[in-house]
């Protein structure tokens, strides 16, 4: 499978995740950077970054920026700047909740990852999920 | 004198489109031959009222009539003395019905309710579309709606994303309407005395939800008491300052100005390009003129980023250039004036 289809396919993950958690309770709307129809609505950038996943409610209570990660973009700068820029965001909202989605061969690397970058930055308020394309 | 018409359910089959539609006209002059119904269906999905909108505003209606069920508004015909019907007022409702029973979409979209004209001649036929497309109706003024929203969300409790399909189905509006009119409740509110509670200030809490505007707050120390202030006060006046709170709380020069005196003046402290004595000593419509080429010449790829891109510095730019021409020309918002 090719980088840009595994990365698809993670970000589906994490979209079928929100909708399976997140959706009966509270009934957001999720926005996905998945190539979709000319004019489709796209997450809006964050700190610079374009997040793959951003679900809201409204008015504003949980927040949910999803980031899928294949095992080589996992680790690379520009993967950390924007993992760290999503976790700012996060942390000045009510119920901010940042979920990755990497294959599972990489998901203890990627968690220890996000546990760091929530530490270093300080959004201690900010919960974390890691999923993985085989158990989720 | 045009009557009200008589309410019936009428089979969409039996309705022609009309080919002399003014929203479509234009697109159908350029075909000699008598347009086929699928044209006409390419032409009212391809016109709007403005060039940019008009995909947006018909896949709204759309999305909307398909949540709905059908649509609320009845549709206008006039009945021909033959007994054929022709559609005066919502083609593009019709055509929508017709296309959802060709697609077979689920619904009943075999008949729509209409207000039937007998045999109504050129003028009363021209009345009533110039009472629908150029006088309208009163539109809800943006405060309105997002009080309207926001009750439907936290009274009604009606979801999220259903109240995203009634609207069209554009989630970044919806959420924004909604969490603009939540934060003025509960910071702008507290601030004012009662009988000054100033809704045209409604604009400026739209601007605080677009991405970094509350983190750039919190970050610099201040919180949305202050910013309610700050609104209060026209510091930030006019309202599409709000967007360029980032820029003046990150540049200490611009962020004592700001808190002495306001945005505009703020804003003068931070670095702006050199622009070369060329372009200093332009007039305004020689720039226009360049301005215009030079958006005509613009590449697909690089104008569909910028429109993506809605919090780069050129997006932001644009948008500012946009307010002050709206104010010139006498086409701003009511509440945003040059000072």
């Amino acid at each position: 499978m090719s980088e840009s289809s595994k990365h698809a396919e993670l970000v589906g993950i994490i979209v079928e995740y929100i909708r399976r958690e997140h959706t009966h309770t509270t009934a957001m709307g999720i926005l996905d950077d998945l190539t979709g129809p000319l004019r489709a609505e796209r997450p809006s950038k964050i700190g610079g970054f374009v997040p793959d996943v951003h679900a809201f409610d409204a008015p504003l209570t949980t927040v949910i920026i999803g980031e899928a990660k294949t095992a080589a973009d996992l680790e690379t700068e520009h993967s950390l700047n924007q993992i760290k820029a999503f976790m700012l965001y996060l942390s000045h909202q009510r119920a901010g909740i940042f979920i990755l989605a990497v294959p599972w061969q990489v998901k203890r690397r990627g968690s220890s990852l996000i546990e760091a970058v929530r530490k270093d930055i300080g959004a201690h308020s900010v919960r974390t999920i890691t999923l993985d394309d085989v158990g989720c | 004198m045009v009557g009200s018409g008589a309410l019936e359910f009428v089979p969409v089959a039996d309705i022609e489109l009309d080919c002399e539609n003014p929203r479509i006209r234009k697109f159908l002059e350029m075909y000699p031959e008598k347009p086929s119904a699928e044209r006409i269906f390419l032409a009212l999905s391809a016109a709007g009222g403005d060039e940019n909108e008009s995909s947006t505003t018909f896949e709204k209606l759309r999305q909307s009539i398909l949540t709905s069920g059908g649509i609320i508004h009845p549709v206008i015909l006039n009945r021909r003395a033959d007994g054929s019907l022709i559609c005066i007022e919502g083609n593009t409702r019709v055509a929508l019905y017709q296309n959802f029973l060709e697609e077979k979409v689920a619904g009943n979209w075999t008949r729509i309710p209409s207000l039937v004209h007998d045999q109504m001649d050129e003028n009363q036929a021209d009345a009533i579309r110039l009472q629908v497309h150029l006088v309208g109706t009163r539109p809800w003024d943006p405060y309105s709606k997002a009080k309207y929203l926001y009750q439907l969300r936290t009274q009604a409790r009606l979801p999220f994303q259903q109240i995203v399909d009634f609207c069209g189905g554009r989630q970044k509006e919806v959420l924004e309407s909604i969490n603009a009119f939540s934060d003025m409740e509960r910071h702008y509110k507290p601030i004012v005395d009662e009988g000054n509670y100033d809704t045209t200030r409604f604009s400026g809490y739209v601007e605080l939800q677009k991405p970094g505007v509350k983190e750039a707050i919190v970050t610099a120390g201040f919180d949305l008491t202050d910013f309610a202030h700050w609104i209060h006060d026209r510091r930030l006046y006019p309202m599409h300052y709000v967007r360029q709170l980032h820029r003046i709380l990150t540049n200490p020069k611009a962020k004592e100005i700001f808190l002495k005196k306001n945005a505009a003046e703020a804003m003068k402290a931070i670095d702006r390009p050199d622009l070369d004595k060329a372009l200093i000593d332009a007039t305004i419509d020689q720039l226009s003129q360049a301005l215009r080429s030079k958006i005509y010449a613009l590449p697909f790829l690089e104008a569909d980023r910028l429109r993506r891109d809605s919090d780069s510095d050129l997006a932001l730019n644009l948008s500012e250039t946009l307010t002050a021409l709206s104010v010139l020309l006498g086409s701003g918002d009511d509440g945003e004036r040059l000072s």
